[in-house]
């Protein structure tokens, strides 16, 4: 066999499954990224909603939230460096589920901020929130353990390639 | 001889070509990988350093109305009147400027929100009569954090519009915030218009505010108030404090109810 080609190259539903789950974050997260860039303040006060953070780290994470969203979103759906952008979407959404899952806990009356917004609501949706977020991290963690896929600019592609010694 | 000694030399020489081409394909996948990383990150940085410099502009306009107080001079102060109103820039019911009485009362509403209007429709007699009784002070704490729920940003503008009322003739607050809340525009719709505010301040009774309504004035410091209410943990609207306290059930007998025990501890 030559060295070039590698044994263990994925079957075709997994790199079909890698494609729908880059889709599907892609979406989600270019949404929400999208959503929340026009409003920047609003976006400060829905994280320092949450109560978590430092006020000195809140406005950068309120500035920067919606940049890294729409960053993985597209790195995502271009297929690119998708094993690290799935790792971030994966991190992202553990971080989405902490702060979520903390606030219900505290019985704080918030409103995700999830998809814009944030701060104010008569009636929170932290359950729909938290399955949500969850399937979305159980999706980040199969990309990134199983990152080649179609329509990728990946190199890591469905193709032979050489083998990493 | 010649076979079995050149044979090993020449599959060396494939070996150490095969790494070679192995190493070249792995550092051109080095540097494209850090050529791309690299890009991402600088495009993160710029994007941040983009949202900062918006967030911060939304607050630029330095102006402040008079006759407020408190951090970012935030708050408006009703107090009950002592006599009967004077004609002049200091009005009685302005009481940025006099000693406050009885039970604090913080209310901190956004002029788009319906459960404030709500509130005020059931509530705001009470407030008004416990006011005038001497028994509160009233803080106004208005805010402008739904600029979602218009295609104008009526929340801004209208508070905008409130700010021009408090700095100019602040004993026209009163009428102006009830006027407001008694033409709320319905979420999802432009709001009202800025022809429309400006007659509404001259209908309660601060007239001459065509520049300042409509130049957004005090749009600056309507963000400013907003980030300080979120500073001070308020992400719901409306938001009443009696004494300090949060008023939970906010209806008319249990705001007597809070204030009664508040007065009396």
């Amino acid at each position: 066999m030559p060295w070039f080609t590698r044994s263990d190259a994925p079957p075709q539903w997994r790199l079909w499954l890698a494609t729908v789950l880059r889709l599907v974050l892609a979406g989600v997260l270019a949404v929400a990224g999208a959503l929340k860039l026009p409003d920047p303040a609003e976006s400060v006060r829905a994280v320092r909603a949450y109560q978590l953070l430092p006020e000195s780290v809140v406005p950068a994470v309120g500035y920067g939230l919606p940049v890294l969203e729409l960053v993985v979103a597209v790195l995502l759906l271009l297929g690119l460096l998708t094993r690290y952008a799935a790792g971030t979407a994966a991190l992202l959404m553990a971080a989405f589920i902490f702060g979520i899952g903390s606030a219900a806990a505290r019985g704080l009356q918030i409103d995700c901020g999830c998809f814009g917004g944030g701060g104010a609501v008569t009636t929170t949706h932290y359950t729909s929130e938290l399955v949500r977020d969850a399937a979305l991290l159980i999706a980040a963690v199969v990309l990134a353990w199983w990152p080649a896929s179609r329509f990728a600019l990946d190199h890591h592609s469905h193709e032979p390639q050489e083998n990493p010694s | 001889m010649s076979r079995t000694s050149k044979s090993p030399s020449r599959e060396a020489k494939v070996a150490a070509q095969r790494r070679a081409v192995q190493v070249r394909a792995q550092r051109a996948r080095a540097l494209k990988l850090g050529l791309i990383g690299g890009l991402v990150v600088a495009v993160i940085g710029i994007g941040i350093a983009i949202q900062a410099n918006r967030g911060n502009n939304a607050s630029s306009g330095t102006a402040s109305p008079a006759n407020t107080t408190g951090a970012q001079n935030s708050i408006f102060t009703v107090v009950a009147p002592e006599a009967t109103p004077t004609s002049g820039a200091a009005s009685p019911t302005s009481g940025a400027t006099k000693a406050a009485t009885g039970v604090m009362v913080d209310i901190y509403e956004d002029f788009q929100c319906p459960a404030c209007q709500d509130f005020e429709s059931k509530v705001g007699s009470t407030l008004k009569s416990l006011v005038a009784q001497q028994k509160i002070t009233l803080r106004y704490h208005p805010i402008a954090f739904l600029d979602r729920g218009s295609s104008t940003k009526y929340s801004t503008r209208s508070l905008n519009a409130a700010a021009c009322v408090i700095d100019s003739k602040p004993s026209a607050y009163p009428a102006f915030h009830d006027l407001l809340f008694a033409q709320q525009p319905p979420e999802g719709s432009a709001g009202l218009n800025d022809a429309t505010l400006i007659s509404l301040t001259d209908k309660a009774g601060a007239p001459g505010l065509n520049d300042c309504v409509r130049k957004g004035t005090f749009k600056g410091w309507a963000a400013r108030v907003t980030d300080q209410a979120s500073k001070e943990n308020v992400n719901s609207t409306p938001t009443v404090l009696v004494a300090g306290q949060p008023l939970t059930d906010r209806t008319p007998a249990a705001l007597q109810a809070a204030v009664q025990a508040a007065t009396k501890s």
